[in-house]
């Protein structure tokens, strides 16, 4: 199903195909490569794990999909993989997107058990209180299933069908997580020291003690089996961006090669002699600019030289919707275009889409221009349908239709001008771009997305 | 040679059939599975499979590795549509096999036979693009309310396509649902159909998604334990080497859909159990280009912008 170039167009425009049955061409001084291959298997799965620290990695991840575009003679590489795109997942690190089977979960012990059970962690319960909340929360029960006592249903059934646990149960449960809250304070917090006060002066009453909440969870803890420590314990409720949005936009680094050798010496000395010190990658020199990409160029139909779609990891949100990761390339006699998109639909929910374009014209003596405009959009399904668009999730498979409608939040553009450094740029600038200025890297966090005013103002 | 006979052979060939024969095989395919328990007994020996996703030609390797029907007794554990472009192909032909050999072949529901996921995940669509109408959608649908929960083998092996459920301890519990509905959004049954093992939560654990619930290792040990069983066979999860054990072998997930959605490159497997339940996973990959039909088309030049 690979798409195939034709090899007169090739000829006529003076690229040739990658050796090897690699994938992809040379043009213009350019290497063009993409990879595909499998998902990661689940030794690798745990390797990344381990070097992302997470425990949570997208369903498919094509670790070794790559696409990779190197401009030989200056050893600029631009390139686009799985894991640089999860360190940006890592280090964004958004608060999950709240689902309704979430939020409809949440009610339901939010909402109506609280306002009946509110403060009940710590009361010191009486079986009279309980058989009064019993009988509130089955005149509850009943009543959400249609019933009456009339049609003489068990209440077990009815637990059954609602699915839920007796008042009873959920009490005890409350009771023990506030124990185990309380456990884990430190022993000067006020509510600990509550729990030491001693009643000086206080004569106690003629009949029986008072139930006091201590004894009421020892029982509980009796019933269960269950030690002090056991209550430190807590439910684990996995709180991280199942969504794996990623600011992503491309990775780049210089390398080194026997064409610039007298660069490399330069290398030597600017890490033994003046101490700056060159990481495997610096940085590129990329410039906020006004400029647009020319799409109606982009739009005429020239000859198609190289064309690709390579995925980087998707996942299915277990089934509420998709999270997608690609990027798209095609190269023309003229130069070449990429859109790295990232593609999110929770179903019901939200929609987000962060699209980074690059686009390259090749100049004269192997100078290259690129422009590179990233444009972040998002909307929820609430939005959408309160404008009058479909809000069901089987209109919204394909992004593209979407993109239009979708509000955008974030927005720039950068220009990056690739050339072949002279002898006497080299000599007047002291160092080049492959050491990296000394505070390129520094001011990389910096420039990082600087999101436009008016994130959710923009109607 | 019978009308379903026939029926199955020109299914094997990936032919779908005519929209009154849908109907009809539907109709009865739920006189049999009305019958089934929750928990469905199946006896030994048995082959086990996971998702299929509608990848029909894979399906078709599926039975070159594991045998053919009435001949090897199997169990498929849910997910048979969806994704894959042959979801209509794939499970009429499960269903006629059903329906020809009801003690040869055990289906169980999984949470893509429910009405509202087939309509966003291309079942739906799928059945409006061959059919023209959505009757056969809501034929496939309406059986698909009948299916039963999961699986018994020979006592020893629970199968089901999720995993547990917190409201569920017992095998009993799960015999008592009434399972004739679309799979709701919570509750047992939805876990049965949804949840996931999970290495770093020991008790239960909840999905930032809201989808099901994860279980730990102690969770598994203690069903097992209160239901006297071996050990719990699942599917519901993409694994890249057709099969993955967890806690201690308590747990097992099988994948029977290679190179997933066309484009993962994993390998499936299948579980083989013989009548003293040895086990053998039969490990097999997607089913070659030139035997699926549909030649590969050079798509055109993608002008994207």
């Amino acid at each position: 199903m690979e798409w195939k170039s034709d090899e007169r167009e090739l000829k006529a425009a003076g690229a040739e195909p990658l050796p090897d049955g690699r994938c992809g061409l040379f043009i213009r001084g350019w290497e063009i490569e993409s990879r595909k291959r499998s998902i990661l298997t689940s030794l690798q799965l745990q390797q990344w794990e381990e070097e992302l620290q997470t425990s949570h990695l997208p369903e498919m991840v094509f670790g070794d999909n790559s696409l990779v575009l190197k401009h030989v003679n200056t050893g600029t590489k631009i390139h686009f993989n799985a894991f640089d795109a999860l360190v940006g997942w890592k280090h964004e690190a958004l608060p999950p997107v709240e689902v309704p089977a979430a939020a409809k979960w949440k009610f339901r012990r939010v909402a109506v058990r609280p306002a009946m059970l509110y403060g009940a962690e710590c009361w010191p319960v009486k079986n009279s209180h309980i058989q009064k909340l019993k009988m509130a929360e089955m005149r509850m029960l009943r009543w959400m299933c249609g019933l009456t006592r009339l049609d003489k249903v068990r209440n077990e059934i009815i637990w059954e069908k609602v699915g839920v646990v007796s008042v009873e149960e959920k009490m005890r449960e409350v009771r023990l997580r506030w124990f185990g809250h309380v456990m884990r304070r430190g022993s000067d917090a006020p509510v600990c020291r509550c729990e030491r006060l001693a009643l000086d002066g206080f004569k106690r009453g003629r009949g029986r003690p008072k139930k006091y909440w201590r004894e009421v969870i020892r029982r509980d803890m009796e019933l269960f089996q269950l030690t002090e420590d056991m209550t430190l314990d807590r439910k684990v409720v996995l709180d991280y961006d199942y969504t794996f949005t990623t600011p992503y936009s491309g990775s780049e680094t210089v390398e080194s090669n026997a064409e610039l050798f007298e660069l490399f010496l330069l290398l030597l000395y600017n890490k033994f002699v003046r101490g700056l010190s060159n990481e495997s990658s610096s940085s590129l020199q990329w410039e906020n600019c006004m400029d647009k990409i020319d799409l109606v160029a982009l739009a005429s139909k020239e000859p198609i030289l190289f064309y690709d779609e390579i995925i980087l990891y998707e996942d299915e949100l277990a089934d509420n919707g998709i999270s997608l990761l690609t990027v798209k390339v095609r190269v023309m006699p003229s130069g070449w275009f990429l859109l790295l998109r990232f593609w999110l639909r929770v179903d019901g929910v939200l929609m987000r889409l962060r699209d980074t374009r690059l686009h390259c014209l090749f100049g004269e003596h192997m100078k290259s221009v690129i422009l590179r405009e990233s444009c972040w959009r998002e909307a929820t399904f609430q939005a959408l349908s309160s404008k009058g668009y479909p809000s069901d999730c089987a209109a919204y498979s394909d992004p593209s239709i979407i993109s239009e409608r979708l509000p955008i939040i974030m927005q720039k553009a950068q220009k990056l001008s690739i050339e072949i450094p002279s002898r006497e740029m080299m000599r007047s600038k002291g160092h080049l771009p492959l050491v990296g200025q000394a505070g390129t890297l520094a001011s990389k966090g910096m420039s990082y997305w600087h999101i436009l005013d008016g994130v959710g103002q923009s109607k | 040679m019978s009308d379903l006979d026939k029926q199955i052979e020109q299914l094997k060939r990936c032919e779908p059939l005519k929209e009154s024969e849908v109907k009809a095989l539907c109709l009865k395919a739920m006189e049999i599975l009305v019958e089934e328990s929750n928990v469905q007994r199946v006896d030994a020996p048995v082959t086990i499979c996971g998702d299929i996703h509608g990848q029909f030609y894979d399906m078709k390797e599926l039975f070159k590795v594991g045998g053919d029907c009435p001949k090897t007794n199997y169990l498929f554990l849910g997910d048979f549509v969806d994704r894959g472009f042959y979801s209509v192909e794939t499970f009429l032909l499960l269903l006629a096999l059903k329906v020809r050999y009801p003690d040869r072949i055990t289906l169980i529901r999984g949470n893509h036979e429910s009405r509202q996921i087939t309509q966003v995940y291309g079942f739906y669509d799928e059945c409006l693009r061959k059919y023209g109408s959505v009757n056969v959608w809501r034929y496939c649908t309406d059986i698909f309310d009948y299916l039963s929960l999961s699986a018994l083998i020979e006592n020893k092996i629970f199968s089901v396509h999720g995993g547990l459920s917190p409201t569920i301890s017992t095998l009993d519990q799960i015999r008592t649902i009434d399972r004739k509905q679309e799979v709701p959004h919570e509750g047992a049954m939805c876990d049965l159909l949804w949840s996931d093992p999970e290495d770093i939560v020991d008790g239960w654990g909840l999905s930032p998604r809201g989808a099901g619930f994860l279980f730990g290792g102690s969770v598994v040990t203690s069903f097992n334990h209160t239901n006297s069983i071996d050990y719990i066979c699942r599917a519901h999860q993409l694994v890249m080497e057709g099969y993955k054990w967890m806690f201690n072998n308590q747990i097992v997930t099988v994948w029977s859909a290679p190179n997933y959605c066309y484009r993962c490159g994993n390998v499936a497997a299948i579980l083989e159990l013989d009548e003293n339940l040895t086990k053998q996973f039969r490990v097999f990959e997607a089913a070659p280009q030139d035997s699926r039909g549909a030649p590969a088309k050079k798509p055109p030049p993608d002008y994207f912008l």
